[in-house]
């Protein structure tokens, strides 16, 4: 027997409203300071236009962390996070699930980190447009040199990579 | 003692992980916190609710599932009961270790940021409250939505039918269910992109409402369907309104 699936539905702009009331978006603990990235980014559609309800999840599957962000007025939103620990073969990253109105399923990428040489290159069986440039949105160390923050696009020439899931 | 057994098993995690042990430098307070951090962290739909077992249990996990209490203004709407189960593809119920979480949109809450909207804003039934039991079948009260103004799409200025969202945790991260239960009947069902969205996959369907008179309380009446998945979940809901609220 196999059931139909229930259908995958659009977040709607009210998750942001509803489950950012309070900041999650802090992985990393207080005392560890020197270890803490920050990963300022922005949110576009493919026109360009901030996604300013959008609502971005990441995991840390070696340390088994969770975090949660909203977007603000400009599409932005950030984690802080200790770095994670590497998988076997693969480079340390976090994984980031996007929600946003509109989207009727959720989309799948990842955070690597500027220090690990570019990180590993996405599988071509696990990536839907790997031959297109950028591969994933980019860390920064906290406190660190101020400059704009990575951007992810969920369309158009230079959209984010996302994963089949 | 037992902080000394904690001490030296943060830092032992912490050389295994290829670090400096330099938690052992730290307060001892902050070496369990770190501990502690490490094991993991997820939101807070998905925990379970602390109860207090006594005379007011009962009250309080129904407190605790009951999206119309909990705020100062009192909600508008019919009183429902939402009951459901979480299935894998073939149909069982997918244990306990599974995350269930419910988040609230009922009617319209509040206008989107920074986008005004008429309509009545509900903020007394915006929140997120765990659905996690040892048995497949979990249930919350709620309120009866009522249709929602939306922008954008194919019609400009529509209102979408009235709709409660779920997001359903399953056991990888990866597995994850975002899904919105209708009402029966609602007129507004042909004109609404989401509902009859093409993109979801062949044969799933949305999750829809069936009344129920096998789920009652004094004051409210529930209904209970099922729907299934075939990855990591399935979210139903049933329901039935009352008149006279609690």
């Amino acid at each position: 027997m196999t059931l139909p699936r229930t259908a995958s539905q659009t977040v709607g702009p009210y998750y942001t409203l509803g489950l950012c009331r309070r900041p999650e978006n802090e992985l990393a603990d207080r005392e560890l300071s020197r270890t803490r990235w920050s990963s300022p980014a922005q949110l576009f559609d493919g026109e360009g236009v901030p996604i300013v309800d959008g609502l971005i999840e990441v995991w840390d599957a070696a340390g088994r962390r969770w975090g949660r962000s909203g977007t603000d007025a400009e599409g932005r939103f950030s984690f802080v996070v200790t770095k994670p620990g590497a998988l076997p073969g693969e480079a340390p990253r976090l994984d980031v699930f996007v929600f946003a109105r509109g989207l009727l399923r959720h989309q799948l990428t990842r955070i690597y980190f500027p220090d690990e040489a570019r990180g590993e290159r996405p599988r071509p069986a696990c990536s839907r447009r790997s031959d297109e440039g950028d591969r994933a949105t980019l860390a920064r160390r906290a406190g660190g040199r101020r400059r704009s923050g990575s951007t992810c696009r969920m369309q158009g020439e230079r959209a984010t990579v996302f994963f089949e899931h | 003692m037992t902080w000394r057994v904690a001490d030296r098993r943060a830092r032992r995690s912490e050389l295994r992980a290829g670090g400096s042990g330099r938690l052992s430098g730290l307060p001892l307070d902050a070496v369990a916190r770190a501990r502690r951090g490490r094991s993991c962290s997820l939101p807070e739909e998905f925990h379970r609710p602390r109860r207090r077992r006594s005379s007011a249990r009962t009250l309080s996990t129904r407190t605790t599932r009951d999206l119309t209490r909990r705020h100062s203004g009192e909600p508008l709407g019919e009183r429902i009961i939402v009951t459901g189960r979480v299935l894998d593809e073939d149909g069982r119920p997918l244990p306990e270790r599974a995350g269930r979480g419910l988040a609230g949109e009922r009617g319209r809450p509040l206008p989107p940021r920074g986008r005004p909207a008429p309509g009545p804003a509900r903020p007394e039934l915006l929140g997120r409250r765990p659905l996690r039991s040892p048995t497949p079948r979990a249930a919350t009260a709620s309120s009866r939505s009522s249709p929602a103004p939306t922008r954008g799409g194919t019609t400009q200025n529509a209102w979408r039918p009235a709709h409660i969202h779920f997001s359903v945790f399953g056991r990888p991260f990866t597995q994850r269910l975002v899904t919105q239960m209708y009402f029966p009947g609602d007129p507004l069902f042909p004109y609404d992109p989401i509902f009859n969205s093409r993109s979801r996959p062949e044969g799933s369907r949305a999750a829809r409402s069936l009344a129920s008179t096998s789920t009652t309380t004094r004051a409210r009446v529930g209904a209970r369907a099922t729907s299934g998945t075939s990855c990591s979940a399935g979210a139903a809901t049933g329901t039935t309104p009352v008149e006279n609220g609690r």
